[in-house]
């Protein structure tokens, strides 16, 4: 198994590097640099054309390439030129915030989808599945832009029990116990959007993916057998259902880090999705390009780990 | 399955029914409110909120409310020194913590802040000021003429990548010092303990305001010639020190910085112990407002929805004062169908300006023909006002020989159309608001535009850049004296990434600005000025569309916000008092 | 001469050869006329694409009729959406709205659907290291994060293009990248398809390798193609309406009903005029919803396992 994920570590490296060079050309293609807008009016062309220079930009792209790669493997990500300081310490504070609200929303989205999604393929067409069908439906169905939008209508503004917005109070100086509490209010709606997101999609594939295996013959023959129901359904079932629960929570780790542009956008929280959105429109090339490698590296180990745990889970999965 | 049906169904028309009923409580303006006067050039006075005191005021029940103003404001990046600030935003901050030699007063005229007087000497070259001697640094160490010398030439420092170093680099000894081996700047002297002069190798009337930077510590801040990262490191650790009105506290990026009162500051009291800058956007403003979480707002925009919600919230009083920026469409002039300066007046009478205005701002704008500011002590009133005219537009077209020949619907000549492609940005209610409206009006004098969205750093980059476009729109902030209009309109800023992005070259109106720049007699140029903005409204090398409102809006219990054109919140931020 | 009998046999052998044999497709029609739910989907869509198709004529106001006079207005009699900004009739501005977001949806899926196929059809057959080559470029394509890439082409294409051809961009954006699943999937059938008896006919045989795939697998896959490609213009639409929502898709002044529903951003809008940004979010909700309900019925259906 090692050497499995030792090869397949090995492999990652090739696609990183092909990605990253792909990312890097097509950000270069975008007309516009920072250096237009964050000059003085009063600045002369020889200005502009010497904070270009500062700023490398006049390089031949692929030394501009060159430059960052010999950076980035010596673990400098370079300087934000937005924010003026080192693109580490700008990440790290969203990378909090964003794990902050997403936390809780795996947890919730996971632990709930899972016995929901068992239990309406066991219980197929009852009334508890008909009602989860129809709230995934919906779920699915729903922007959730246009969704966080009713929220806040409902919520914060014509009953205002939540924050409307921010993830706290300004000038607030509240510590500890206080602080964590006025997150948390502030939490309630961005986690409210994004979970049950995440769950109405959840559920149909748990759901789905247990239908596969319950109308598979083993489980006839288990059942004919006179095994008690829970035996049949979660030694043999689920066991075997968990295969695309596995890589359904491979993929899904990505979004611990890389949050939710759109619910972020609508609810003003100050995590991952709004500096990246931040950083493409304000061509700042250091920050844009640590943030979209982050979000391909997450990606790719997100798939590992489902292939993973894809062979721990089933025997007859070789890994080679 | 007939049910779930029903349920669905049922679901989504309850949903819209309810939603589309709820039309809230305010009231929406009578029909006639609506309709665009043709020659209105005035401000319309129709916003007059004032706060009625006597309901409840939430911002009152605020747990910090005895002592606290929180300003609400765009977000600012968190470079809060003088050398520095690179937006307006992180200027604001920058004047509450930071003293400068000079200020301006309410007519926009330069009277000593730190200096307690100033002369001019060497045929106006150089500037003496003679500084108070009570002022204090936070901690305790006196300001003296060693730290002016220090901030200014901290910025001509050879490893300084701020943006004012356009503050010093036309001073004498700046050359030597910034590229050169001189150890000091020859232009910057120190004469005495409280004395400073500072020459300029040439004399323009307006190198006084070059001077008007907060000035830093040297014990502080200073270094070493060559080390100015110090400062940015400093500040990066949010480590300040300054002499103004309010110490800073805290900044959290993105959400509020806080401060609090200096009670040795050199000017008096300052009456509010605490200070909250709240970071804002255009989306919460209102909601902050009317949840008491702020007790002010400024630059809210001036349109017509903000209007309606500020007056129903009853504990508000708006200061609307013109705003000191103009918006305007640039005229590429290489083009060969807008070198013709016929068509741009033909075009510009072609726009209902005024319609647009009365739309987008509910009036609350006034249109304006040339690049003065209507406060500013060099406006005229005698310009064309250019009033929405069709006919007129139609009859200058016909006369310059542009005429449909080939029934397309728009005019041409020589084989070229006049259908234009107008870059502008994204994101902007202002820009989708115009669009249509200028496609209407010119489509009925037979020009044809279509436009080119893309996001701003993209567009500044083709218009200044690259140079390459037809028309785009933009909007110029102006500073209290009119020579800032040199480096936008003179022939030598006609080059790639300068200020004179349409290519206007008319050597009458390079002359005007030269001999402005460098006039002091106040009412010599005064007369030129007024030359200028009669040449450039006849010229027209933009389409001048309207110059705005700012409202600060504050809520009841602040006394004492007193703003005007010249003088942003900031100017007298000492006096304003909270009540409770 | 034919006794009675005889005859009688004669006509019934007559009759049934008559009688049709069902095919897997009407069977599956029959199973798909049974699903009520998925039926109403294909209702409300075939409702939704007539609106679109007709808007023009629908409609008694034209898309850019400004209205100085009729500015913000609520709902009415005369204006059943209410009006805009610039007096402009709402409901019209909706139902040319449903244009944009159903061809974005339709052109973004054929991309995919196209190359998912190509992509998946071709590595599921050849295997090896056509294989290995394809799920890497498989592999490239997943982990490039969707929105920046969005953002950016949107910059870069952007600024070179008026702005009616935003649209296409967008289509392609959304197209080029949401094949990946689809091919991974084709992938895995074909590999499955490839040990049959008639994929052995089909080599001794001696076909040509495109014959078979275009010809003989691909269609065994089609059920997977049609299920995946309607799922997936439930997804192109929600992911168009949420680029034109951040303002990166298309851009007013066309409308489309991701762009309405950004109104909402101011909050006065949110508050005070519903009519702005409700019925545009009720539209993709419906839209995408009774595309899913279709796409549903359809995997029902057509995969005989899940019954």
């Amino acid at each position: 198994m090692s050497k499995y994920i030792l090869k397949r570590l090995l492999h990652m490296i090739p696609v990183i590097l092909v990605i990253s060079i792909l990312i890097f050309g097509i950000i270069k293609l975008a007309p516009g640099s920072p250096v237009g807008t964050n000059l003085d009016p009063r600045a002369t062309p020889e200005q502009k054309q010497l904070e270009r220079t500062r700023l490398g930009l006049d390089e031949p792209l692929y030394v501009q390439y060159g430059l960052w790669l010999s950076r980035v493997v010596q673990g400098d990500l370079g300087k934000s030129f937005l924010y003026q300081k080192p693109v580490k310490d700008v990440i790290g504070p969203y990378l909090k915030n964003t794990f902050i609200l997403n936390i809780p929303v795996f947890i919730l989205a996971f632990g709930i989808s899972i016995p929901v999604g068992i239990h309406s393929a066991v219980k197929r067409y009852s009334v508890f599945d008909n009602f989860w069908t129809v709230f995934s439906l919906i779920g699915i169905s729903l922007p959730s832009f246009f969704f966080g939008l009713l929220l806040i209508y409902f919520f914060a503004v014509k009953i205002q029990i939540l924050p409307i917005n921010g993830m706290i109070e300004a000038g607030s100086n509240t510590t500890g116990f206080a602080y964590a509490l006025e997150v948390t209010k502030h939490m309630v709606l961005p986690g409210l959007v994004l979970t049950i997101g995440s769950l109405a999609s959840y559920v149909r594939y748990t759901r789905n993916g247990m239908l596969e295996v319950i109308h598979q013959d083993y489980i006839r023959t288990a059942r004919a057998k006179g095994l008690n129901e829970k035996v049949v359904v979660y030694r043999h079932g689920f066991r075997n259902a968990l295969l695309p629960i596995v890589t359904l929570l491979g993929y899904s780790l990505i979004f611990l880090l890389s949050g939710a542009v759109i619910v972020e956008t609508v609810f003003n929280w100050p995590g991952m999705g709004r500096v990246l959105l931040e950083s493409v429109t304000m061509r700042d090339y250091n920050l844009m390009m640590a943030v979209m490698m982050l979000y391909a590296i997450l990606t790719l180990v997100g798939n590992l780990l489902a292939d993973i745990g894809y062979a721990l889970v089933d025997p007859r999965v070789k890994v080679d | 399955m007939k049910k779930k049906i029903t349920w669905l169904l049922a679901l989504s028309l309850v949903l819209s029914a309810a939603l589309t009923g709820c039309g809230g409580g305010a009231t929406e303006p009578a029909a006639s409110d609506n309709v665009p006067q043709e020659n209105a050039t005035e401000i319309n006075e129709a916003v007059e909120v004032v706060a009625d005191e006597t309901i409840a005021n939430p911002a009152k029940n605020r747990d910090n409310a005895a002592d606290t103003f929180v300003v609400g404001m765009h977000e600012a990046k968190g470079e809060f020194l003088s050398a520095y600030n690179s937006t307006t935003h992180d200027g604001y901050i920058n004047k509450i913590m930071y003293d400068c030699l000079i200020t301006n007063n309410k007519e926009g005229a330069p009277v000593g802040m730190l200096a307690e007087s100033f002369e001019m000497s060497n045929e106006n070259r150089t500037y003496t000021f003679k500084l108070r001697e009570d002022v204090k640094f936070w901690d305790g160490t006196p300001l003296t003429a060693k730290d002016v010398a220090f901030t200014f030439t901290a910025l001509a420092d050879p490893a300084y990548d701020g943006r004012y170093n356009t503050s010093v680099f036309e001073m004498e000894g700046y050359d030597a010092y910034n590229t050169g081996d001189a150890d000091h700047v020859s232009g910057i002297e120190v004469i005495d303990e409280y004395t400073v002069a500072i020459t300029y190798v040439t004399a323009k009337a307006d190198n006084i305001w070059q001077l008007e930077i907060g000035i830093m510590p040297e014990h502080f801040y200073g270094f070493e010639k060559g080390g100015a990262q110090k400062m940015r490191d400093l500040m990066n650790a949010n480590e300040y020190m300054g002499s103004g009105r309010y110490i800073f506290e805290r900044f959290e990026p993105k959400q509020f910085a806080t401060f609090t009162a200096n009670e040795n500051w050199y000017g008096g009291e300052v009456k509010t112990k605490n200070l909250i800058t709240k970071f804002t956007t255009p989306d919460t403003q209102m909601q902050e407002l009317q949840a008491g979480t702020i007790d002010a707002q400024i630059q809210v925009p001036a349109k017509e929805e903000n209007g309606i919600q500020l007056e129903d919230m009853g504990f508000i009083n708006v200061n609307p004062y013109l705003a000191n920026s103009y918006g305007y469409i640039g005229f590429n002039l290489r083009d060969e169908r807008l070198e013709d300066k016929e068509v741009r007046q033909a075009l510009t009478y072609g726009f209902n300006r005024n319609a647009f205005i009365q739309i987008y701002y509910n009036g609350n704008a006034a249109l304006i023909n040339t690049p003065i500011s209507k406060v500013s002590w060099a406006y005229t009133d005698e310009v064309n006002s250019y009033n929405y005219d069709m006919d007129k537009a139609n009859a200058m077209l016909d006369e310059a020989g542009w005429v449909d020949t080939n029934g397309d619907g728009t005019r041409d000549k020589n084989g070229k159309e006049l259908q234009f492609v107008w870059d502008t940005y994204t994101d902007s209610r202002y820009v989708e608001t115009m669009i249509p409206m200028l496609q209407a009006d010119w489509k009925k004098i037979g020009v044809g535009v279509e436009a080119n969205l893309m996001d701003f750093n993209t567009l500044v980059e083709k218009v200044y850049t690259e140079q390459d476009f037809d028309l785009y729109n933009m909007a110029w902030s102006l500073t209290t004296d009119p020579g800032s209009n040199h480096s936008t309109f003179h022939s030598q800023f006609d080059e790639p990434d300068g200020n004179n992005s349409v290519g206007l070259r008319n050597a009458k109106i390079d002359d005007l600005l030269e001999r402005g720049s460098i006039e002091f007699d106040q009412e010599t140029r005064k007369a030129i000025y007024k030359e200028f903005a009669l040449a450039m409204n006849e010229e027209l090398p933009y389409m001048f569309l309207s110059q705005g409102q700012d409202w600060d809006v504050v809520n009841a219990r602040v006394k004492n916000f007193n703003v005007s054109p010249y003088e942003n919140w900031t100017w007298h931020i000492e006096d304003v008092e909270v009540t409770n | 001469m034919l006794t009675v009998n005889e005859t009688a046999v004669a006509v019934d052998v007559n009759k049934a050869q008559k009688e049709s044999i069902e095919g897997p497709w009407q069977m599956a029609w029959k199973r798909f006329r049974k699903n009520k739910l998925a039926m109403l989907g294909g209702i409300i869509l075939l409702v939704l694409v007539f609106g679109a198709v007709f808007a023009p004529v629908i409609s008694p106001y034209e898309l850019d009729d400004m209205d100085y006079s009729q500015i913000n207005k609520a709902p009415s009699a005369s204006h059943w959406l209410g009006t805009d900004q610039l007096g402009r009739d709402y409901f019209t501005r909706m139902l040319h709205g449903s244009r944009v977001s159903l061809q974005v949806g339709v052109f973004a899926v054929l991309i995919s659907v196209v190359l998912g196929s190509l992509v998946g059809g071709i590595a599921g057959y050849y295997g090896g290291w056509v294989d290995n080559l394809c799920m890497r470029i498989v592999e490239i394509v997943m982990s490039f994060p969707f929105l920046p890439l969005a953002i950016t082409v949107s910059a870069v294409v952007g600024a070179r293009l008026p702005a009616e051809y935003k649209m296409y961009i967008t289509m392609m954006v959304i197209g080029f990248l949401s094949w990946t699943g689809l091919a991974r999937m084709i992938r895995g059938q074909i590999l499955s398809l490839r040990e049959q008896e008639f994929m052995q006919a089909a080599k001794a045989l001696g076909l040509s390798d495109k014959r078979i795939i275009l010809k003989h697998l691909l269609p065994n896959t089609v059920a997977y193609i049609i299920v995946s490609a309607t799922l997936g213009m439930a997804g192109a639409i929600m992911t168009e309406s949420a680029l034109s929502f951040l303002g990166l898709g298309v851009a007013p002044p066309t409308p489309t009903w991701g762009n309405m529903v950004q109104n909402a951003r101011d909050f006065y809008i949110l508050t005070n005029r519903p009519w702005l940004w409700v019925p545009p979010g009720i539209a993709i909700f419906l839209t995408v919803m009774s595309i899913n309900l279709l796409g549903d019925g359809l995997r029902d259906a057509l995969d005989p396992k899940t019954k």
